[in-house]
């Protein structure tokens, strides 16, 4: 059972698509599990009559020669505010607890076309507003590497599901880091496309304009399998672009040897923990090994840009909830409603200050990327802190963990660029540390070319959480 | 520097009820915030448009933008 549970969607699909390996008996096997690893808390809906079912179909189109693809037969989970189709979207919430939506998302019915078999819902911080999916009306999720501590947010449900051996494949949400922080701290592999790459239709908001979809994956390769299957414009997402979709799984040919890799070096990116520290210069050095050229570069008002993200997300949140904000406060956890509240009295004229901001860093940052292939820092600047720690000692100051968990990754959604986090190390605790490859726009081709060489030539990748406990 | 009284106001005309309690909590919150607002009226974006979302690549080859 363990080798099938952590077994990638790439290695699984040449079984499924030879019938050496069941659908059904793949899905029966990691409901089994889930029921196991219940102490995670890595779901919030757990679709087993839909999950068999299309396993049952999977498996009578692949006998009678209908192969769709590589995730035919495939199990897939969703962070719960993608919408599924009979299925209830809680978002983490109180206040949409029993909303069963009437159509699926976009990224959900690609999945289905691709032939993906639905597992479940992954828990999520409330509506997505926070970094540590500890959620006040499901509980904490926790982190497989140890449980007494976060798996990161807001995705955490998606990256525990994905270590712990629960699917191959889990989609995400990122706005500020949702994806890359679960990914980077449960140690497995977060790609955040460019905006506009991926619908956002029918996925609940955070913030319309920092919004991203992408793949929580064990695997690199995967990573590129799903993005190919639910990238794309879509006519109900305008803010889709035409591209079209490369086959990013056959791109992966290794990265560009002698090709410039922006290493970021600035004042604010400095600040991260020792360990994290020595893990990412030893992923430097092995990424100079693949014959790749690093040289240090700063980003551009990374302080400005932040403040910036803050006013964006902030307005943008509290639109999106202005109605529920007024009418059912009480029915939000106190600190998701405080940094609604916050978002109330963000000025107009500052939300569109920092959107004029945002124009002014967009033309900094292509003159920026523009010499190289990528840019590399880590994920995120710590391991996963302690379920319920509000703040973190880091070079003798007490810093807030929310902002410290989202410092190298928010600003990269401000500008829209791809990035992808892949497991570059563990500390002195044992905890799973990111490396983050950030990307030119529609370039995720590169990043994943990156990645890939970086995971093959590292062991990171191989090493697997403990059996978590049957009960706490 | 805001004050309760600011914040009250603000919170009243966005018709979101909060206590006093909540005002105070909040008050240092907002207060930082506006202060790091405050600065980016220091940056050349005067005469800038807002960009609204990430994406002024348009319709492009992968890798670049229009100038």
């Amino acid at each position: 059972m363990s080798e099938l549970a952590y077994a990638t969607a790439a290695e699984l699909a040449p079984q499924i698509r030879a019938r050496a390996l069941s659908p059904v008996a793949l899905v029966e096997s990691l409901l089994a599990r889930i029921e196991r690893c219940r102490v995670l808390n890595a779901f919030i809906t757990v679709t087993a009559d839909v999950a068999l079912a299309q396993a049952r179909e999977a498996e009578r189109e692949i006998a009678g020669g209908q192969y769709r693809g590589p995730l035919h037969g495939i199990p897939v989970s969703l962070k719960d505010l993608i919408d599924t189709r009979g299925t209830r979207t809680t978002c983490g919430s109180r206040i949409l607890a029993e909303h069963v939506p009437i159509r699926d998302a976009t990224v959900t019915m690609r999945l289905r076309e691709a032939g993906a078999v639905l597992l479940g819902k992954n828990a999520l911080h409330e509506f997505a507003f926070g970094v540590t999916s500890n959620n006040p009306h499901y509980g904490p999720t926790r982190n497989p590497w140890d449980i007494d501590r976060i798996p990161g947010g807001s995705s955490g449900g998606s990256g525990a599901a994905v270590a712990a051996g629960l699917g191959p494949v889990s989609l995400g949400t990122d706005t500020g880091g949702s994806i890359r922080i679960p990914a980077a701290v449960c140690g497995v592999v977060g790609l955040k496309p460019t905006y506009g790459r991926v619908s956002r239709h029918g996925v609940f908001p955070l913030s319309w304009t920092l919004d991203h979809i992408g793949p929580l994956t064990r695997s690199v390769e995967d990573a590129a399998l799903v993005l190919r299957a639910i990238a794309g414009p879509d006519p109900a997402d305008p803010s889709t672009l035409g591209h079209a979709v490369p086959d990013f799984y056959a791109g992966l040919g290794g990265p560009p040897r002698g090709g410039r890799l922006g290493v970021l070096d600035d004042e604010y990116h400095q600040e991260m923990t020792e360990e994290v520290r020595s893990r990412f210069r030893a992923a430097l050095e092995v990424l100079r090994s693949l014959g790749l050229r690093l040289e240090d570069v700063p980003f551009p008002r990374p302080n400005e840009a932040r403040a910036a993200a803050t006013a964006v997300i902030l307005a943008e949140a509290a639109s999106v909830h202005e109605g529920w904000m007024r009418e059912r406060p009480g029915d939000y956890g106190p600190e998701t409603l405080d940094l609604l509240r916050q978002g109330a009295f963000v000025t107009a004229s500052q939300y569109l200050r920092a959107q004029k901001v945002r124009a002014l860093l967009l033309g900094e940052v292509d003159e920026w990327l523009a010499p190289y292939a990528a840019v590399v820092l880590p994920s995120v600047p710590t391991t996963a802190p302690p379920i319920g720690q509000r703040t973190l000692e880091v070079g003798g100051r007490q810093i807030e963990v929310r902002g410290f968990l989202t410092r190298f990754s928010r600003l990269i959604n401000l500008v829209g660029l791809p990035a992808i986090s892949v497991p570059c190390g563990f500390g002195d605790d044992g905890l799973p540390i990111g490396l983050q490859i950030v990307g030119r726009p529609m370039d995720e081709a590169t990043i994943l070319a990156i990645a890939h060489a970086y995971e093959r030539a590292t062991p990171w990748h191989e090493r697997r959480p403990p059996e978590p406990p049957e009960e706490r | 520097m805001l004050t309760i009284g600011d914040l009250g106001r603000i919170a009243h005309l966005a018709g979101v009820r909060m206590t006093q309690v909540d005002l105070e909590r909040l008050l240092p919150l907002v207060d930082a915030l506006y202060v790091d607002l405050d600065r980016l009226t220091a940056l050349p974006i005067a005469d800038l448009e807002p960009a609204f979302t990430p994406k002024p690549w348009g319709e492009m080859t992968p890798g670049s933008r229009p100038r």
